[in-house]
């Protein structure tokens, strides 16, 4: 029994921490706050540390099917704050392209987004949707030379700037997925004034829009599905990862900030706040490197396992977010403080990918409405 | 990240299911299932079928009575045990002797220590209880008071140890005592061996909140024990004791998840039996604990793993106390608000267990939900308080300063 990273995988942590320790400083992710993520960065983590090839199998241009892999990208991402493409383009839309499998549009695009030529959003949420993917009003029509989507997507992450949209949108045969260029004729993206300017969101309208349809017509769920029940273990990942640099930053403070004579982390109430934080930390990333096995290793109940992995990972993060604010007292209520990205990123990540309640309730009723 | 059985210990573990399908009888439910009086005839058994098998102390060496089997072997033996729904240590008093002091005397005890005592707590001659809290030294350990004092060849000893769980079953009593009455707090104080059955030891029971006399008081009044009966050096018990902690970390893990999946499989059912499956708060609270006790499995598998990779043991001892005992009083307030009014009372059968979850095949009662209910009060106290805990995860882990401590008050107290 081993429970930690291989070689591979710890040499593949040290590079990206170090990386992204000089690269991405949270006042480059601050910059990016402003003006967008850099692609230069993006660039230089797809072609010098290869984090878009990790996770897909070698067959369409990957380094391995590991989501295990993949999880260690998306938990040093995670401890920068990282406001780049990874989780869009990759974790998201590549991997639901993987999830159709091989075909005249999808091969190209795929092999581009993981060259980092091109980058891509997933255009899947609606209005009366909340955080799971639905076609809702969206629909697609055949047309000469292909098709045209028509509605509104809401909360499409990184949707002003990625090159092509993958929407989800009803045909006569069922939810399907289709490619959109966002600069195509008939999109209109607005980006929305967000509470976590990391994660820039936006609003799209397709209007007769041309479109290129992914996989077979009325095959748009499953593979969505699929990547999706990964996605949430590498968001999860993330968010461990950026739980426990929070934790960090706020023991380093702890530890030096005096009050009342000693440094305020040797009082028990801020002490057992923190111990309380790491003990939710540890076990969610415990959760999270099992459920990487668990995918690796086709174990049963994985749609269980994802969603604890979101749950606990959820909460853990937003503890530590909130006692981080507590901890540093009026310097963390402060714009210039760092800790309020943290609580930002914690809040708006539960609810993109779906509240802990929400994930609890879908546990509870497979553990609760089954026939037995 | 493996975390298949190795080849080695899935046979092992198809080697356990074998004789447990041989051994126990065809309609075997759990020997939760048993009324009192063929549960304390089983038990017996039971422990003598473990002593044949050398299964009771799995892992000590052949010679002092063990199985000489590794830690992954001893994981799957737990496990399985507990998944069938036998104990791993059928015996009260066995906790203290197969987990607790026989580790320590393995590691730091002298030949003859080793070749007296450990066949002995393997065979149940001698049954131990711990003497480690005093009235005045709780979650302070430390400022214990209870004196020894070396005349001719024998410790006398003079003083008193308090909630030694089930010690009216004892006749040998390990005791933190205080020999070095000169040296600083923690320096002063030795592990010795004591027996019970002397003028000089009263052993008189508590009454705990649940009814039952489950803990013990011990009264030392010149109490006597040889010479060599002391464990480490003179001054080295405050060291002795805290080694101990780190001991069988790893093997534990998978029974601790085995124990607390059947129980949470138990309340499944009471919740679907009193038609609460439907509510929302309570689905709420049914998958958070699902949550919980899945991560008690990582938790555990990685401490198992750390342990068989020889990774000296670290604080995640207190980790996994601090999850397990708070989680456990969580799951049992759950239990009594499914059962409603009918947790106004003890109704049905008595559950089983005096500390940790019910096993298999034990009733899911009122009387069983609430005695789980009150003992869970006890798993956040016992073996280091919730709070005591979570100073050593903020001081050993992330490295958080100690509490600057008042000038002690032992010497005035003591005198």
């Amino acid at each position: 029994v081993r429970f930690a990273l291989d070689e591979d995988q710890s040499a593949l942590q040290k590079t990206l921490r170090s990386f992204l320790g000089t690269q991405q400083p949270l006042t480059a992710v601050r910059r990016a706050m402003e003006q967008g993520y850099d692609a230069g960065t993006w660039s230089r983590l797809v072609n010098e540390v290869g984090v878009s090839a990790v996770g897909l199998p070698e067959s369409v241009g990957g380094t391995g099917d590991s989501l295990l892999d993949q999880i260690v990208i998306a938990t040093e991402l995670g401890r920068t704050l990282d406001p780049g493409p990874f989780l869009s383009s990759i974790a998201m839309v590549a991997r639901v392209l993987h999830e159709v499998g091989p075909g005249q549009v999808t091969d190209p695009w795929l092999s581009a987004l993981l060259a980092g030529e091109r980058t891509a959003a997933l255009a899947a949420l609606e209005a009366e949707s909340g955080a799971s993917p639905s076609s809702g009003t969206t629909t697609a029509v055949q047309v000469a030379g292909g098709w045209q989507v028509s509605g509104a997507k809401r909360f499409v992450l990184h949707g002003t700037v990625a090159d092509d949209l993958l929407v989800l949108a009803g045909t006569d045969a069922g939810p399907s997925l289709f490619r959109v260029p966002r600069n195509a004729e008939g999109v209109s993206t607005t980006a929305l004034e967000v509470l976590d300017e990391t994660r820039p969101l936006a609003d799209v309208v397709l209007r007769d829009a041309p479109a290129e349809l992914i996989g077979e017509q009325g095959s748009g769920t499953e593979p969505l599905a699929a990547a999706l029940r990964r996605l949430r273990v590498l968001v999860a990942a993330e968010q461990v990862g950026s739980a426990g640099r929070i934790l960090e930053l706020t023991t380093d403070y702890a530890r030096t900030r005096s009050q009342f004579g000693r440094p305020i982390g040797s009082f028990q109430a801020i002490k057992h706040l923190l111990a309380d934080a790491m003990l939710e930390i540890e076990a969610a990333k415990t959760a999270v490197l099992h459920a990487g096995w668990a995918f690796d290793h086709d174990q049963p109940d994985l749609e269980v396992i994802s969603r604890l992995c979101l749950a606990v990972a959820g909460d853990a993060f937003l503890g530590i977010g909130k006692a981080a604010i507590q901890a540093h007292g009026a310097i963390g209520f402060t714009w210039e403080h760092d800790a309020h990205l943290f609580l930002k990123r914690a809040t708006s990540t539960r609810q993109l990918f779906g509240s802990s309640d929400e994930h609890r309730e879908a546990i509870a009723a497979a553990i609760l409405d089954s026939a037995s | 990240m493996d975390l298949d059985d190795s080849a080695s210990a899935r046979a092992f573990r198809s080697e356990v299911g074998g004789f447990l399908a041989d051994w126990l009888p065809e309609d075997w439910t759990g020997s939760g299932s048993l009324a009192a009086e063929a549960r304390a005839d089983f038990l017996v058994r039971w422990r003598q079928a473990l002593v044949d098998q050398r299964w009771l102390a799995p892992t000590w060496p052949v010679e002092y009575g063990g199985g000489g089997l590794g830690q992954a072997e001893a994981a799957v033996l737990q496990e399985e045990f507990v998944r069938h729904g036998v104990p791993v240590l059928p015996h009260p008093s066995d906790t203290f002797a197969l987990v607790l002091i026989g580790p320590t005397l393995l590691h730091w005890g002298t030949d003859e220590q080793k070749a007296l005592f450990l066949p002995r707590m393997v065979t149940g001659e001698h049954r131990w209880a711990q003497g480690y809290s005093e009235p005045g030294a709780g979650s302070d350990l430390f400022n214990l008071s209870t004196r020894g004092e070396l005349v001719g060849a024998e410790w006398v000893v003079n003083g008193q140890k308090v909630w030694q769980t089930d010690g009216q079953y004892a006749n040998w009593i390990f005791a933190l005592v205080r020999t070095e009455p000169e040296a600083e707090r923690s320096k002063g104080i030795s592990m010795l061996l004591l027996p019970i059955d002397q003028p000089g030891i009263e052993v008189r029971t508590i009454r705990t909140m649940t009814g039952k006399e489950e803990f013990c008081e011990v009264f030392f009044d010149d109490a006597r024990t040889a010479a060599d009966n002391i464990i480490g050096p003179p001054g080295a018990g405050g060291r002795v004791a805290l080694t101990l902690l780190g001991f069988e970390r790893g093997s534990a893990s998978g029974a601790l998840y085995a124990g607390y999946r059947i129980e949470l499989d138990r309340l499944v059912e009471l919740v679907k039996e009193r038609g609460r499956g439907q509510d929302p708060l309570v689905r709420q609270r049914v998958a958070w604990c699902h949550t919980r006790v899945e991560m008690l499995k990582y938790l555990g598998l990685r401490n198992l793993a750390g342990a068989l990779s020889g990774e000296p043991p670290g604080p995640e001892s207190s980790i996994i106390k601090l999850y397990e005992s708070e989680y456990h009083a969580a799951l049992t307030d759950l239990a009594l608000d499914v059962l409603g009014v009918d947790a106004l009372a003890y109704q049905g059968a008595p559950g089983i267990a005096s500390l940790g979850p019910d096993p298999l095949g034990a009733p899911s009662s009122s009387a069983a939900w609430l005695n789980q209910y009150l003992t869970a009060r006890a798993a956040t106290i016992y073996g280091g308080s919730s709070q005591v805990q979570r100073n050593t995860i903020g001081e050993r882990v992330l490295g958080l300063p100690r509490e600057p401590r008042v000038a002690t008050s032992r010497k005035e107290g003591a005198s």
